[in-house]
């Protein structure tokens, strides 16, 4: 299956939707350092781990548009009109939903290895700040299990039909731009790293010690719970939906 | 490989009967034609023997087991060239037929070498097949339904686009296929099946109306298919069928297909085309 995720993987890094949506992710990043990150987040210093949280947070429901965009890809006319070659080849379906979700994670991957660049680019230059190693943590469980939840949701929504998930797009500019679940239930972060510091006791050093709420992390983990079971869910109903 | 398809009904969830009670055999070696009008139950049958529907009612037998039971050996030795199908634009041909090989578990390069050959797409394999003509892709269809020798070939109009010589060329590197496997050829064009398959079935309405030898369906329209001038505008004499008009000097050469021919026909001698357009006929189905 390495040789099939190559090619898959080759179709994504080739794919004009993808660099588009490399350029606004690093654009719209970008924008936010240097309008909001800059000035740190709920009075913390700009190079804080609840600043950097907050910068992943913020930018988190663009890069999970990128992935929806491409997701919709896979359940669109055209990738309908080959399925009806592959489906007929020994592979299978749990196969084929776990090579695109690996897909997805590298493209995912990759539009964070260019945000969190642009960030150790942007602390370097502005604040000579190299202590990066403290924010990847903190970052992994702000990403992994919103990125799980949203392409498990897309994943089911895809294969009931290829329009729910451009249904999902708005969902998610609303919730990570408008206003969505707010707290620990904040499934971006952004609304939560912005907020939950204040209500923390300030350290010598004129910033809240970063500790996570756990209510924060049991949200975090009923994510991460969902976004795989709903994966698992579309690969065990598979049968009974499309060919009764 | 033996394939018993035992009394299969197909019904679609919008209540569609595409096929009714269908027994059928086919063993290997052997090259099956199935031939029917659009909507007959030609496409369902061909679904149902990739395992991509479940029978309403009824059971597929693969060597004597439950097809569904062993779909991914079936998988493994089937070829597949659907009427209707799309292609990664962004790969090159070269690139799509080794995604394919790696999907069917073919290892090696001669295998796709041998299908571009074949196809004869060896001086495209590295064309981007968003640049490719419509007959240039329905020949990469044909390159992935050959791909690894497989053991049952199932091609659902595979000649469409394609122009009048790489037909015949490739209706006889099918027949060539057929030497040691099953392959089953669903097609419009009755001539391609009378050149190259030993058996034919007919489909109507999700029957089968004939399964045998091309040769005793032929007869079986013996002293049924005639021709006679008709001048323009004359009515179709009832109860015939007409299978093809021509303008001749003193007017229309009629030739058609009939239970009883009238008696001012002059009896021909039938085609397959006629002998099927009987056989459909016949049943008082068209």
């Amino acid at each position: 299956m390495t040789k099939v995720f190559g090619y898959e993987l080759k179709r994504l890094l080739t794919s004009g939707l993808f660099l588009a949506m490399l350029v606004v992710n690093t654009v719209f990043a970008w924008y936010i350092l240097t309008t909001e990150i800059i000035e740190g987040i709920a009075y913390t210093a700009p190079f804080s781990v609840w600043s950097s949280c907050a910068y992943i947070g913020k930018t988190l429901p663009i890069s999970i548009i990128t992935v929806l965009l491409i997701q919709a890809g896979y359940y669109g006319k055209q990738q309908k009109r080959v399925e009806i070659l592959t489906s007929a080849t020994p592979i299978s379906y749990a196969q084929t939903v776990l090579i695109r979700t690996a897909v997805l994670s590298v493209c995912f991957f990759i539009i964070y290895l260019v945000i969190g660049l642009l960030g150790a680019i942007f602390y370097a230059a502005f604040f000579g700040y190299y202590g990066f190693g403290a924010f990847i943590l903190p970052a992994l469980l702000e990403m992994i299990p919103c990125f799980l939840f949203t392409v498990g949701v897309g994943h089911l929504a895809g294969r009931m039909h290829c329009s729910l998930i451009y249904v999902l797009l708005p969902v998610v500019f609303i919730a990570g731009f408008v206003g969505g679940v707010s707290g620990a239930f904040d499934l971006f972060g952004g609304g939560f790293f912005s907020t939950y510091p204040l209500t923390l006791p300030v350290m010598p050093d004129g910033d809240p010690a970063f500790v996570v709420d756990s209510v924060w992390l049991l949200a975090r983990m009923i994510y991460l719970l969902a976004g795989t079971g709903a994966i698992f869910i579309n690969i065990a109903t598979r049968r009974k939906l499309t060919r009764a | 490989m033996k394939i018993d398809i035992d009394n299969i009904t197909m019904i679609y969830p919008s209540g569609k009967k595409a096929l009714q009670d269908i027994t059928v055999n086919f063993e290997s070696p052997g090259f099956i034609g199935i031939l029917g009008p659009n909507g007959a139950g030609k496409t369902t049958l061909m679904k149902l023997l990739i395992a991509g529907l479940i029978p309403t009612k009824g059971e597929i037998l693969l060597d004597g087991k439950p097809l569904l039971s062993q779909e991914t050996q079936l998988k493994a030795q089937l070829g597949y060239l659907p009427q209707s199908f799309g292609l990664y634009d962004e790969l090159t041909v070269w690139q799509f037929l080794d995604y394919m090989a790696a999907l069917k578990g073919v290892k090696g390069r001669k295998y796709i070498d041998e299908a571009l050959e074949r196809t004869s797409l060896m001086e495209q394999k590295k064309v981007r097949i968003r640049n490719l003509s419509g007959g240039q892709r329905q020949r990469v269809g044909i390159a992935q339904a050959l791909l690894g020798n497989p053991q049952l070939i199932i091609l659902d109009e595979p000649t469409v686009g394609l122009d009048p010589e790489e037909r015949i060329k490739f209706r006889n590197i099918f027949s060539e296929m057929a030497q040691n496997k099953i392959v089953l050829l669903s097609t419009h064009i009755v001539e391609d099946v009378q050149a190259v398959c030993s058996r034919v079935l007919v489909i109507y309405g999700g029957l089968i109306l004939y399964d045998g030898s091309p040769s005793v369906l032929i007869s079986d329209a013996a002293e049924h298919v005639g021709t006679y001038i008709a001048q323009a505008g004359e009515p179709i004499s009832e109860g015939c069928r007409v299978v093809s008009k021509v303008n001749v000097s003193n007017g229309i050469r009629c030739r058609i297909v009939a239970e009883k021919l009238p008696k001012f026909a002059e009896i021909a001698e039938p085609t397959l085309e006629d002998a099927y357009l009987y056989c459909i006929h016949k049943e008082g189905r068209e």
